[in-house]
């Protein structure tokens, strides 16, 4: 057994190399899953893989006899990061380093490339719907939670400008009722100050009397819904021109239109939406095909016959269940469809993840480092059966 | 109690102990922030109705109404839901107003309307003599005045002006549609003026 490092730095590295400490993070990891996977009953998918798996740390109610015990808890972001630290330190750094270890080199260094194209999925994935009737072509996706207020710029023929000024929703959804942030933009002939966020809002018709009432209308706040995807979130804004009055509106993720304020003849749509990300070739619908299982309305097979369009070339595709198009970094997938008046309208989701193959590559350099490793144990225990034994 | 053996044990104690060093500080509310996100537009994206009324952004489909060829919208307030104008210069306006508390009753606003344009008050007798016309399915008091009109806040009469309005109650409520503007104007707008009575109307929601 070697002895114990006595210097700062070799006692960090032996703490963060220890057994002890995958095992606690995994007991943790273990615990918060478990945790985590009921909280969804209660609070949603959304809000519980943000509160246990994308956290640093957390406060878990124990429910003990009808009293609520607050137990602080590392969050899942945190145990990914150290697990990373403890597999770097003890089975890659320390690890005797030769052909008998090579198969558990591979096998661990995979599971770090797997935390990894997590963390890089964390950070840079995006993800949202692209509704299309038969017919109707797009080139866009929209975030399933990702709210903005936007500012999109007309001149006064009407042309709109090819990009729009984008707030998104970490700079304001702090901002409940009496709590304000005013934003501004380096073009922007006025500044908007934003308030009163609702995650989930009815607007309403306001009383002649409701001195809180803005042009007519009120926002109402509303019980959060346990899927996000059903929050229709408001805010309230006053617009400040640099010269003019003020002007207050109510932003409404359901509004049909923008609230226009017009400065120097320019007109500016404001508006609060899900994010939008453009796609670099679009998607046309030509016909949607839904297969049920006999006798039931239960869905068998959803097929899109789509055209994909890049820079004018047109290019037959079928989208299908577990039969993606991939293109260019992005993934279209079949996700449902609705029917309305207008018609069958087949919902595709779109993602694009840098590491969306990383998993799969760690899997496979998993297996294969622990098929060298088993191999190897297998060669040697054989080659050491094989030898004659030599009589005592 | 768990006991732990002591590797975990000290791992745990360590882990929270390095939390206070990792959980990120959270964000004060500032004052001024500046916009530095874009978004590309999309080609295949709907332009947005600018100038939109409340109504229309907030899709109440309580009410509804055609604007007739030729009118144009104006700013809409509380106060006038619909607000129409009309004319070369956009001289003559028309709008509805829905107030709850009726402002006084049929005959006050006749007699209101009456002195905007320099005319005298009329009686309970006169005014049960005025013809009637519908307004969204409530037949209300149809009241055509000429005079100089003299708008709120303003301190000069315009001569020669015609007034065209109508005058309903609903319960409590009152519903106005009034029609203002250059006589000889309003004479040629008064075909729209019924077109744009007629296509008023208020929808229930739907179950």
């Amino acid at each position: 057994m070697s002895a114990k490092p006595t210097s700062l730095p070799g006692q960090i590295f032996a703490f963060f190399s220890s057994f002890g400490l995958a095992i606690a993070v995994l007991s943790f990891l273990l615990l918060i899953t478990f945790l985590g996977t009921l909280a969804q009953k209660e609070m949603g998918l959304l809000d519980s893989q943000r509160l246990y798996f994308d956290s640093w740390w957390l406060i878990h109610d124990v429910n003990l006899g009808g009293t609520l015990i607050p137990l602080p808890l590392p969050g899942g972001g945190l145990l990914m990061v150290v697990l990373f630290v403890n597999m770097l330190c003890g089975a890659v750094i320390r690890l005797r380093k030769g052909w008998r270890t090579i198969g558990v080199l591979i096998s661990h260094v995979a599971i770090m490339f797997m935390l990894v194209a997590g963390f890089v999925s964390f950070l840079y994935k995006t993800e949202g719907a692209m509704p299309l009737f038969e017919g109707q072509a797009s080139d866009q996706y929209q975030s399933y939670h990702d709210r903005i207020i936007e500012i999109h710029r007309f001149d006064a023929t009407g042309k709109a400008d090819d990009k729009a000024l984008v707030i998104p929703m970490k700079h304001f959804t702090d901002l409940e009722p009496g709590k304000a942030r005013t934003f501004f933009a380096k073009d922007l002939p006025f500044e908007i100050q934003v308030t009163g966020y609702r995650r989930n809002a009815n607007v309403t018709q306001a009383e002649e009397s409701d001195k809180t009432g803005i042009d007519g209308y009120r926002v109402q706040s509303v019980k959060n819904a346990k899927e996000d995807e059903a929050n229709v979130s408001a805010v309230e804004i006053s617009v400040k021109p640099k010269e003019g009055a003020e002007q207050k509106a109510i932003l409404w993720e359901r509004a049909f239109e923008p609230f226009t304020v017009k400065v120097g003849g320019n007109s500016y749509a404001i508006s609060l939406s899900r994010m939008k990300w453009k796609l670099p070739f679009a998607i046309r619908l030509n016909d949607f095909v839904r297969e049920l299982h006999p006798g039931t309305m239960k869905a068998k097979k959803y097929t899109s016959h789509v055209t994909k369009i890049t820079s004018g070339k047109e290019e037959p595709k079928v989208v299908t269940m577990n039969v993606p198009v991939r293109d260019q970094g992005f993934v279209v997938y079949q996700a449902s469809f609705s029917q309305s008046t207008n018609g069958e309208q087949s919902v595709f989701t779109v993602a694009s993840n840098p590491s969306d193959q990383w998993p799969l590559w760690s899997c496979v350099a998993v297996a294969a480092g622990l098929i060298i490793h088993f191999l190897m144990h297998l060669i040697r225990f054989l080659s050491r059966s094989m030898k004659p034994k030599v009589a005592v | 109690m768990i006991h732990l053996p002591p590797g975990p044990k000290a791992a745990c104690l360590s882990l929270f102990a390095f939390l206070p060093f990792v959980v990120p500080s959270c964000d004060r509310v500032s004052e001024r922030m500046e916009i530095t996100q874009t978004r590309d537009i999309s080609t295949y994206e709907a332009k947005p109705k600018l100038n939109a009324y409340p109504q229309e952004r907030f899709g109440d489909e309580r009410l509804r109404w055609e604007t007739p060829s030729g009118w144009a919208q104006a700013e809409r307030s509380q106060m006038r839901p619909v607000n129409l104008t009309f004319g070369p210069n956009k001289e003559g306006e028309c709008y509805l107003a829905m107030l709850p508390g009726g402002a006084g009753g049929v005959l006050a606003n006749v007699n209101r309307w009456r002195k905007q344009m320099g005319q005298p008050e009329m009686t309970e007798e006169e005014l049960a003599k005025l013809p009637k016309k519908t307004l969204m399915g409530i037949q209300g008091v149809y009241v055509t005045v000429d005079g100089a009109y003299t708008s709120v806040g303003a301190t000069e009469a315009k001569p020669d002006h015609r007034m065209l309005g109508i005058v309903a109650s609903l319960g409590e409520a009152g519903l106005f549609v009034k029609m203002v503007g250059p006589k000889a104007l309003v004479e040629a707008n008064t075909t729209a003026f019924d077109q744009f009575v007629a296509s008023l109307s208020l929808r229930t929601p739907q179950q």
